[in-house]
């Protein structure tokens, strides 16, 4: 059985400083009870607080070990709950960085990352599309809309100098993308992420949790290639940075995999010819007919823990207060 | 909104108060060794230090607390969302907006007749929740601003950005609902509409209003019309977007109210005259009461479990009071 935050297990680790103060606490209480008590009754209170302790400190570590149990939480009762998607949203989240100018995807990264918007656009009919760019920072080009005429119109116009801000923050241009869905509506909402993921900005495992909460699904595309390319000026000749030598840019493709894979998506090449009918497949939204109308939903099972470490404390209470014997 | 999953579990708290007492007001609990520092029966050793006794005070509470933590958790609290889902789909609008020059006419007052519009617009998609809403302006070209799209946010954005003249000087009202209904084409809504607000006469663009109004009866769109401004000589006043200068004057308005009515008539829509605010006001709510669908709405529930950071600080509050006890006054059982 696996636990649901396995990452609470670790809290077991405290147990061991417990222990060991615990058994600590033993031995200088029974030195200190022999001088308090006076000799005539220690031997009989001994016996007494040997298993009074014994039994204090079991209810404690109960207590402590089913607590951190309940926290971790196992998977308990499945049940279905109603989703009927009533189409596809694809929010396109384009990178408009000038390493997208690189030609090492024939023509441009760029020029590839709008070819596959058309195609995607052309071959979902019931789709809903937008466009968000970023660079700096994302900005919303085209809301959500079933008119891909704006669209392609848009893509004309699709270059790297559609923004000044100067960077690639792909935290920025997706949590734009995710606001970008239309609210109050059950669509399958997937994001296409087109970026040579040159830069990092920004942590990827936030903004895959805030996907996972909107239910949006990441599909990233990573354009361009590991060994890299330059970027071609305008003028002729490629960029230089500031010490003179020719930039290259490379595909750095760990980042959005992790992005991808944590919020239920795929990361494709562009390079790879398999990408277009992959993508298409899942704009679709081919998924079985009983899957499509229900979605198992788990709850945590915790309370049987939780339950059994209030018996240990109440235990180890009990065990202090109640006096025995009359003595102790 | 919070709810209990199983508040039933909370009856538990009521048994604290007998525990609390127990552990530390009954005078016959165990536990205890007495042992006088005084005289025969005098009363047993009690720390004088108030500070002290202000951090075993903490150390019980905490205890306590964590305890009753522990209780709430197991009631369950979860934080229960509720959602509006709609389930039909609604009816796609595009405006058709005029931003010729002749618009900054001041018979809209307090503003010109382009503001006017935009207020009645902006009033108009924010009641309309789920009505994909689209804007076209024209003056001598047209342009789409902002596809249909349920995005409010985003087109009322965009609205608040328009200015006039930014297309030229012109009508061309044909250009404008040809550009209008090649945007509805992919619409996949039932029912498609378009308004179109101008106070001119069409007199530029390469289409002629009547076939664009056939094209768009041809799709199925209907489009109401709204001839907006007084008859006769008015004030003028508006910003060139070019030069930035202040352009004031007089203009002698008039325009084609045959032209409008026959649009409207040919795709099976209304044509209306505003020569005030208010009229324009009363005229988009009768065209809102006459595009109204029937809403299929599902109220979606989700709920998250709250019982985690309960735990956790019960489980700190507890081994906070266990780290006192144990460590600083050493006890022993």
């Amino acid at each position: 059985m696996m636990a649901s935050r396995p990452e609470f297990f670790w809290l077991l680790g405290l147990l061991l400083p417990v222990v060991i103060i615990m058994i600590s606490r033993y031995y200088s209480g029974r030195k200190s009870l022999s001088r308090i008590a006076g000799l005539w009754r220690t031997d009989s209170f001994f016996d007494l607080y040997m298993v009074k302790s014994f039994f204090i400190s079991l209810g404690l570590l109960v207590f402590f070990i089913f607590a951190i149990l309940s926290l971790a939480g196992f998977p308990g009762k499945e049940y279905p709950v109603s989703y009927e998607p009533a189409g596809t949203d694809i929010i396109f989240t384009v990178d408009v960085s000038e390493s997208m100018k690189a030609q090492d995807i024939p023509p441009s990264r760029l020029a590839a990352a709008s070819r596959i918007i058309k195609t995607v656009c052309e071959n979902t009919p019931d789709g809903r599309f937008g466009v968000v760019v970023f660079k700096g920072s994302g900005i919303k080009m085209i809301p959500s809309t079933e008119d891909v005429e704006s669209v392609y119109s848009f893509l004309e116009y699709l270059s790297t100098d559609l923004l000044t801000s100067p960077g690639s923050n792909i935290r920025s241009g997706v949590e734009t993308a995710i606001s970008a869905f239309p609210e109050a509506e059950e669509r399958n909402k997937y994001i296409i992420l087109i970026t040579d993921g040159e830069l990092h900005e920004g942590d990827m495992t936030e903004i895959a949790s805030q996907a996972v909460d909107a239910d949006v699904q990441v599909y990233c595309i990573g354009t361009g290639t590991p060994e890299g390319a330059r970027i071609p000026l305008a003028e002729g000749g490629f960029l230089k940075d500031s010490a003179g030598d020719t930039v290259v840019t490379r595909l750095k493709e760990e980042g959005l995999r992790q992005l991808s894979e944590s919020t239920g998506g795929k990361y494709y090449d562009a390079a790879d010819s398999g990408l277009l009918p992959e993508l298409l497949k899942v704009a679709a939204g081919t998924v079985d007919e009983n899957e499509s109308r229900y979605r198992i939903e788990v709850k945590d099972r915790y309370r049987f823990f939780l339950v059994i470490a209030l018996l240990g404390l109440f235990v180890s209470r009990a065990v202090k207060v109640v006096k025995w014997k009359k003595e102790f | 909104m919070w709810i209990f999953e199983n508040p039933e579990y909370l009856l538990l708290l009521t048994l604290m108060f007998p525990s609390i007492f127990f552990s530390h007001f009954y005078r016959g609990r165990g536990g205890l060794v007495p042992a006088s520092t005084g005289l025969w029966k005098s009363s047993s050793f009690k720390p004088k230090n108030y500070f002290i006794r202000l951090i075993l005070f903490l150390s019980t509470v905490s205890f306590w607390l964590g305890v009753a933590f522990i209780i709430v958790a197991l009631a369950g609290p979860s934080y229960v969302e509720k959602e509006k889902i709609y389930l039909s789909r609604g009816i796609d609008i595009m405006f058709v907006l005029d931003e010729s020059p002749s618009m900054a006419a001041l018979d809209f007052p307090p503003t010109n007749r382009f503001d006017a519009s935009k207020n009645v617009i902006r009033k108009f998609v924010k009641a309309r929740e789920h009505d994909p809403v689209g804007l076209v302006t024209f003056a001598a070209e047209a342009a789409l601003r902002i596809p249909p799209t349920l995005d409010t946010d985003g087109f009322l954005d965009e609205l608040e950005d328009l200015e006039l003249m930014e297309l030229g000087n012109g009508t061309a009202v044909g250009l404008g609902i040809a550009i209008a209904a090649l945007h509805l084409q992919d619409s996949t809504a039932e029912e498609k509409v378009i308004i179109l607000i101008t106070d001119g006469e069409n007199n530029a663009g390469e289409i002629v209003p009547e076939s664009a109004a056939e094209i768009a009866a041809g799709m199925g769109i209907r489009i109401y019309t709204i001839g907006i401004g007084t008859r006769g000589e008015v004030a003028i006043e508006y910003e060139d977007p070019e030069t930035g200068k202040i352009i004031t004057g007089r203009y002698d308005s008039d325009f084609d109210e045959d032209l409008l009515t026959e649009i409207a008539e040919t795709t099976n829509g209304k044509y209306y005259f505003a020569s005030s605010t208010n009229a324009l006001d009363g005229i988009i709510d009768i065209i809102d009461s006459l595009e109204s669908s029937e809403k299929r709405i599902k109220i979606k529930t989700t709920s998250r479990s709250g019982h985690r950071p309960l735990i956790i600080m019960a489980l700190c509050l507890i081994f906070f009071d266990f780290f006192i006890r144990k460590l600083i006054f050493r006890e022993v059982l």
